[in-house]
């Protein structure tokens, strides 16, 4: 079963680099088109994006790239939908009973019935470097850190980008590693004077009258990531003062997962406090400044709500377009969102030998 | 038990903040894009009784945002459908009630005592003219509004509550960019001059009649001089035989040759740049209607600047497949308009879309200006700022974490939220705290304008239509000064003679009907629930070209009026009075950039706010500033 619908694939995908955007997705993605180009279209089209964890928060990044027009989308998240499940793509009590990638593939499809969508049942652990070849980009929403970490170490083996993304109540970050070098390219755009050709009659010629003609110049930019272990691994005393106090709480959630693969519940602030202890030496931490830090942070620490995971959703999904198209500056490697203060915090995060 | 589903929402907020929003009534202004998102937003956060209203129908360009249509919704009622999809995502044991309204805002159906029932108002809106009708009744029934707008990648949110912070008409907003008439008739030399052009010739030719519409007079074939000086006058006589052969050859040669001729010859236009050259149909297409090939192919540069592999419109056509266009478009749209009636100009209509491209397309080569692609023009034309679907998840979930301070009374904590393009700094999004009511705002704190104008040319329909309801959105004035009544709108209960009676009054001088220099005139609107006073000065310069009259919110120190009142009789000055009533307004292709390195007080005044005027419009919500 899994081999044939392969194979198909495999033809749809030779058959997409030949053919231009036909009228109708012209006309669908026309206001796509005037924002990013058609180039750009073109690579979305092209594009194959692996959803690792449906949530609400990656269910509205799905909605994003299934709109923008990612042509090849694919989830993985074999939990079963209840009646207290909420968000996106859970279909009202129609889905109750489905695991979340089934209700997923539906719901992703109806928005947009031009590309390619599937679920994979594959266990997460079971992901090999093989099953990711494949991608252009994967992204994550897990808080399990051997996940976390085994996905983003396969991405850099084979040159998928990453995005390792998660809620937490107001407040949401997303992480990005694209590699030791990942190109693109910028439109600059610059006013020439087109007059330059008729010198002997400048006198008479009034160059007020010459629209200066736009020139469009492309330049190569290149920008370098660190793995997910370097970014979590960096010592707290070079972290920048104002940075986001979530940074040391997932520093933290890694560091403990480290020791005994067990997750600590979010909501058990006092187990969490007691990992706290053992995390500052390992750090270098100033021992008040951060635990005061996190301990405020950790209060806020609640399960996903939808305003947040609609702001953080768009940001993801503006940045995967971005990551696709290869025509804008991206963000390296961090983004923290505060719903308390409504911040949208973008901070560089490396290891002192990248910086 | 059906509130487990929202578990998260009460850990997060507090059972109390999660009881308030159970409880709340509010009310969605848009279900489009913005629309779309804050309806789900609001669902799955737990508020359920919620009105949403548009009078928008779905169009195929919609999809790539309003994630709740689809294509087999095209053509329907945006707020009803809305409502449908966002129920899906509710269990049937959900008590949630959605009321849509396939309606537009601006009517007596939706004024202040509608209004007075919800706790909140949300604008999702495309315009600025239901904006600013929206902000002038939620600030006369005191209900909290937050106000949104998103174009490309950036958007912004802001919550005006009466008295606390400024409202949404405190700083006024980027004014529409004007043209002034002779540029458009006599002078163009921008592409958009010749699709504005484009655009009035459409609607003189298949439009309803319309003595504004000043782009050309068909039978008119004088080129030189003037028609009561019988002797000097020069005709083209080549125009009465052109009619007698087709309808697309009497317009091309109308519109390409007559009227090119009478503008070439006016040589005082022309002596810093090249005269335009009127072209003659016959040279263009031999007798049996074979194309020849023309030797003035060589002004058009228009070269594509994305690189090889565009769209099909992306292309930027010759001119002799502009002429061909021209022509069969011209064709066509006459069947049409036989068949079908007076029509209206429509981006979306292909055939209505390609008689712009080739007429302004013809029009630029002719006064040697850089012709369009069809991509182009249509954004132009159709006044179009690309939404995307990401801007508007990110300003709707942005409404609803103010929504929910809004409910706790927490004015203070209140922000507004400006999403950029790149990071400002480190910031991506940047939040201010809302600035105070401005003293001098005439809608909510003083109610009082000054307006300069020319009483003595003036019409009261000018006033009415260009004044009171175009610049300062009034949608239906009530005009007194002292204790007496001017005018009064509304025609249900009029007879038709009350009403030809008035539209007599609508042509009188201002000056003549009590409005002389110096008149403090009360305008009130009862739907707005909206009053304010205006003091008129009569003016008769004004420092930029086109502009007619100057609103001003201060209220002018009456001693230092030192308007002369010499009178306007001499003929230099009636070319002015023509021009007054046929300026084509267009949206100001805004630059929408927030400076990265500009701080919090530039950022704040660069609004993100786009508008369209009313003669643009057609009877539904703006294209532009779409979501």
């Amino acid at each position: 079963m899994s081999s044939e619908p392969q194979q198909q694939r495999q033809i749809n995908i030779v058959e997409d680099e030949n053919n231009a955007l036909t009228d109708y997705e012209a006309a669908l993605y026309d206001r796509g088109i005037r924002v990013w180009g058609v180039d750009a279209q073109n690579r979305l089209r092209r594009a194959r994006v692996l959803f690792v964890g449906i949530t609400g928060l990656s269910a509205e990044i799905a909605k994003n790239v299934a709109l923008a027009g990612v042509g090849n989308i694919t989830v993985i998240d074999n939990t079963i939908v209840s009646e207290n499940d909420i968000g996106l793509f859970i279909n009202g009590d129609q889905s109750i009973g489905k695991t979340r990638s089934e209700a997923a593939i539906s719901a992703i499809q109806e928005l947009n019935p031009l590309i390619n969508v599937r679920a994979e049942s594959i266990e997460l652990d079971a992901i090999s470097g093989e099953f990711i070849k494949g991608y252009t980009l994967v992204c994550v929403d897990s808080l399990d850190s051997a996940v976390q970490l085994r996905i983003n170490n396969l991405c850099r083996m084979d040159g998928v980008s990453f995005i390792l993304t998660h809620c937490f109540g107001l407040q949401g970050y997303f992480f990005s590693d694209l590699g030791n070098t990942f190109k693109y390219a910028i439109k600059k755009k610059t006013k020439v004077n087109k007059n330059n050709n008729n010198n002997n009659n400048n006198n008479n010629n009034n160059n007020n009258e010459e629209e200066p003609e736009e020139i469009e110049e492309l330049i190569e930019c290149k920008s370098s990531f660190s793995s997910l272990n370097d970014a979590l691994s960096v010592q707290w005393s070079i972290l920048p003062n104002r940075l986001s106090p979530l940074y040391y709480v997932l520093s933290v959630l890694y560091q403990y997962q480290q020791g005994s693969n067990k997750l600590p519940s979010i909501n058990n602030v006092e187990a969490i406090n007691k990992v706290l202890e053992t995390c500052y030496e390992r750090y270098n931490a100033q021992t008040d400044r951060h635990s005061e830090l996190l301990k405020q942070c950790i209060k806020q620490l609640t399960g996903e709500i939808a305003p947040v995971c609609a702001i953080l959703g768009g940001i993801v999904g503006q940045e995967i377009v971005k990551i696709i198209s290869k025509d804008n500056e991206v963000i390296n490697n961090y983004l923290f969102f505060d719903g308390t203060k409504c911040s949208g915090v973008v901070e560089q995060i490396h290891p002192k030998h990248n910086n | 038990m059906t509130d487990n589903k929202f578990q998260n929402i009460i850990d997060t907020l507090g059972i109390d903040t999660f009881e308030k929003i159970r409880s709340a009534k509010v009310l969605v202004v848009g279900a489009g894009g913005i629309g779309c998102e804050l309806l789900k937003n609001l669902v799955l956060s737990g508020f359920r009784d919620i009105h949403i209203i548009d009078l928008d129908t779905i169009d195929l360009s919609n999809l790539n945002r309003q994630f709740l249509f689809r294509k087999h919704h095209i053509g329907m009622s945006k707020a009803k459908i809305a409502r449908e999809s966002v129920l899906k995502y509710c269990n049937n044991s959900d008590d949630i009630k959605i009321v849509a309204h396939h309606a537009d805002i601006k009517t007596h159906e939706f004024g202040p005592n509608y209004f007075k029932q919800f706790n909140l108002v949300m604008n999702a809106l495309d315009n600025l003219s239901a904006r600013r009708h929206v902000n002038r009744i939620c600030l006369s029934v005191d209900i909290p509004l937050i106000e949104s707008g998103t174009a490309g990648f950036l958007g912004q949110v802001s919550v005006i509550r009466k008295g606390v912070t400024e409202c949404f008409e405190c700083i006024p907003k980027v004014p529409p960019k004007e043209f002034a008439v002779c540029t458009i008739r006599s002078n163009p030399s921008a592409p958009i001059h010749c699709i504005v052009w484009a655009k009035m010739l459409f609607g003189r030719l298949f439009g309803l009649a319309d003595d504004s519409n000043a782009v050309t007079d068909m039978d008119d074939n004088i080129v030189e001089g003037d028609k009561d000086d019988t002797d000097n006058v020069i005709r083209d006589e080549l125009l009465p035989l052109a009619k007698q052969k087709s309808y697309e050859q009497w317009v091309f040669h109308k519109v390409f040759y007559t009227d090119i001729d009478r503008l070439a010859r006016m040589t005082e236009l022309w002596k810093e740049k090249k005269p335009p050259r009127p072209l003659v149909y016959d040279e263009l297409f031999s007798p049996d209607g074979q194309q020849t090939t023309t030797t003035t192919t060589t002004t058009s540069n228009g070269i594509n600047s994305s690189s090889g592999r565009g769209l099909k419109d992306q292309v930027v056509m010759s001119f002799q497949e502009n002429i061909n266009m021209f022509v069969e478009s011209i064709r066509k749209l006459q069947v049409q308009n036989e068949q079908n009636g007076a029509l209206t100009w429509d981006k979306d209509d292909n055939l209505a879309l390609n008689f712009v491209v080739s007429a302004s397309n013809i029009r630029s080569h002719i006064f040697n200006i850089p012709l369009k692609s069809k991509f182009d023009i249509k954004a132009m034309a159709g006044n179009i700022i690309p939404a995307i679907a990401t801007t508007n998840a990110i300003i709707s979930g942005l409404i609803v974490l103010e929504a929910f301070k809004v409910l706790n009374n927490e004015f203070d904590k209140c922000k507004s939220t400006y999403l950029l393009k790149q990071p400002s700094g480190k910031r991506l999004l940047l939040p201010i705290d809302p600035e105070k009511p401005k003293s001098d705002c005439y809608v909510c704190s003083q109610n009082f304008i000054t307006l300069k104008i020319n009483t003595k040319t003036t019409t009261l329909s000018q006033l009415l239509n260009d004044v009171l309801k175009k610049n300062l959105s009034f949608h239906d004035p009530i005009l007194t000064v002292g204790a007496s009544l001017l005018y009064e709108g509304g025609d249900e209960d009029l007879s038709k003679e009350e009403i030809e009676e008035r539209n007599k009054l609508e042509q009188k001088i201002i000056a003549d009907y009590k409005m002389p220099d110096n008149t403090i005139l009360n305008v009130e609107d009862y739907l707005q629930n909206f009053k304010v006073s205006i003091l008129i000065i009569h003016c008769e310069t004004f420092d930029e070209d086109g502009k007619w009259f100057d609103i001003s919110g201060k209220q002018k120190d009456q001693s230092t009026n030192n308007n002369n009142n010499h009178d306007s009789n001499n003929n230099n000055n009636n070319n002015t009075e023509d021009d007054l009533d046929d300026l084509e307004i267009i949206e100001n292709p805004v630059d929408m950039q927030i400076d990265a390195s500009s701080d919090k007080s530039t950022a704040k005044r660069k609004e993100i706010e786009s508008e369209t005027s009313d003669s643009t419009k057609k009877h539904k919500l703006n294209e532009n500033n779409e979501q």
